[in-house]
């Protein structure tokens, strides 16, 4: 291994939290109509370790806790423990850099746990940098391997498990990137991701409400979904204090959903290394072929949801980030710590169907 | 021609239109594009910010993020 300066020993952490809360009234769990109120609680560590001048670890450990009012409706019971759950998430990864080739290698390996869902996932990456480092590519290889702990609505209980064909939940996801410096004060990145879904896609507890049928049934779905979003970015420093950030992606996959989202975001710098972000978001998708809203659906078809997020919609996103990014040297007993970036986000989301959200997130990133 | 064939055709175009303006850009030429606003990559908050678009669109991908797997979402 080769030895690292002082500078290059030093390890980055980094801590966030997020809180996010929404409301709507098509809750998929009560077929379509009925409470969406949900409070989600984030917070995660990520700790980058050089191991030396080419070689390095990571670790994301993260924790979530939310409450659903429209899982608390899956029984009878209201209130009862299906109201709150916990989502633990771990995360490592490796990297190798080549410098005589400009590559870089990569291994990932992850898993989280929640009551109703547990997944392991492991994947690999490799990217090529050229020798003026204008221009990167690469690719990253994904593969998430899941199993549902299943949970149907207490009314269905003694019927639902003949419309559930396995536990499992396959995903590969293969992205792939181009990078391109064009000019000292723009720059572009292309991605294409293709994603290949295999198993229970559909979620056990959503219930599905039928033209003159008061009985429901869960949602059934296709145990085969391939997916192509593709992207592109383009930053452009307009002026010495001015950003512009614009992206913009079109998504289609096999169960006819079009979508096109577009992202501009404006950071302007200020003194200090402080910057101030508005930011704004568009999305508009047609709805997948099986979806109908409540009560809408014939009886005879093979696979159908309620599920609104899977509906045609379009939905806006307003936000602003107010960010930090000078070193802060912080004088301790022990050892040189410093504040290298932290960043305070809020946003407020409304989609077609009447759903709203609001999200605040905080990360601070410190080198010891 | 088919929609998304159109669709994709369009973006590769303006894609191309950016190529003819890229020439190599020497290392003190980067003053401007160092600066961590001018990143191609997301922060973790706004990655995290974006984890709530996946659980409520159809459509994720593309970003930075998996588009599938690992939650019982979309």
């Amino acid at each position: 291994m080769q030895q690292l300066s002082a500078q290059d020993r030093e390890i980055d952490l980094g801590y966030l939290f997020g809180y996010y809360t929404q409301e709507g009234d098509h809750s998929a769990v009560t077929g379509g109509k009925g409470t969406e109120k949900l409070s989600d609680y984030d917070s995660r560590i990520v700790v980058h370790i050089p191991l030396d001048s080419t070689q390095s670890l990571g670790a994301r450990v993260g924790i979530n806790y939310y409450s659903s009012a429209s899982s608390d409706r899956i029984d009878s019971k209201i209130s009862s423990a299906s109201r709150n759950d916990v989502r633990t998430i771990i995360e490592l990864n490796y990297q190798k850099e080549k410098p005589g080739k400009n590559t870089t290698i990569s291994l990932y390996s992850g898993g989280s746990v929640e009551t109703d869902y547990i997944s392991s996932s492991f994947g690999g990456g490799w990217m090529r940098n050229s020798r003026d480092e204008n221009t990167l590519y690469g690719f990253d290889l994904k593969i998430f391997l899941d199993t549902w702990n299943i949970i149907v609505p207490e009314e269905l209980r003694t019927t639902a498990y003949t419309d559930i064909p396995t536990d499992k939940r396959r995903t590969f996801n293969l992205s792939n990137f181009w990078s391109q410096i064009i000019s000292r004060r723009s720059q572009i990145h292309l991605a294409l991701d293709l994603v290949l879904q295999q198993g229970l896609l559909s979620t056990p507890f959503h219930r599905v409400y039928f033209e003159n049928t008061p009985v429901p049934k869960i949602e059934k779905l296709p145990t085969l979904r391939f997916k192509t979003p593709l992207s592109f970015r383009w930053n452009y420093r307009i002026h010495e204090y001015w950003i512009w950030r614009n992206w913009t992606r079109y998504y289609w996959d096999t169960w006819n959903i079009h979508a096109f989202t577009w992202v501009f975001e404006s950071p302007v710098l200020l003194p200090g290394g402080w910057s101030i972000a508005p930011y704004y978001r568009f999305h508009i998708q047609s709805a997948a072929q099986y979806f109908a809203p409540k009560a809408e659906h014939s009886i005879g078809k093979s696979f159908y949801t309620s599920d609104f997020d899977l509906s045609g919609l379009n939905s806006h996103r307003f936000g602003f980030a107010l960010q930090y990014n000078r070193p802060l040297q912080l004088k301790t007993n022990q050892k040189k710590l410093s504040i290298s970036s932290f960043e305070l986000r809020s946003m407020r989301y409304l989609r077609s169907d009447g759903l709203s959200a609001w999200l605040a997130a905080f990360s601070i990133a410190v080198k010891i | 021609m088919g929609k998304k064939v159109k669709v994709c055709l369009f973006i590769l175009t303006i894609f191309c239109l950016f190529l003819p303006s890229c020439r190599s850009i020497k290392g003190m030429e980067k003053y401007y594009l160092s600066e961590p606003k001018m990143s191609l990559q997301d922060t973790d908050a706004t990655l995290f910010e974006n984890n709530a678009a996946i659980y409520r669109e159809g459509a994720s991908g593309a970003n930075g993020n998996k588009a599938g797997g690992g939650c019982g979402c979309h």
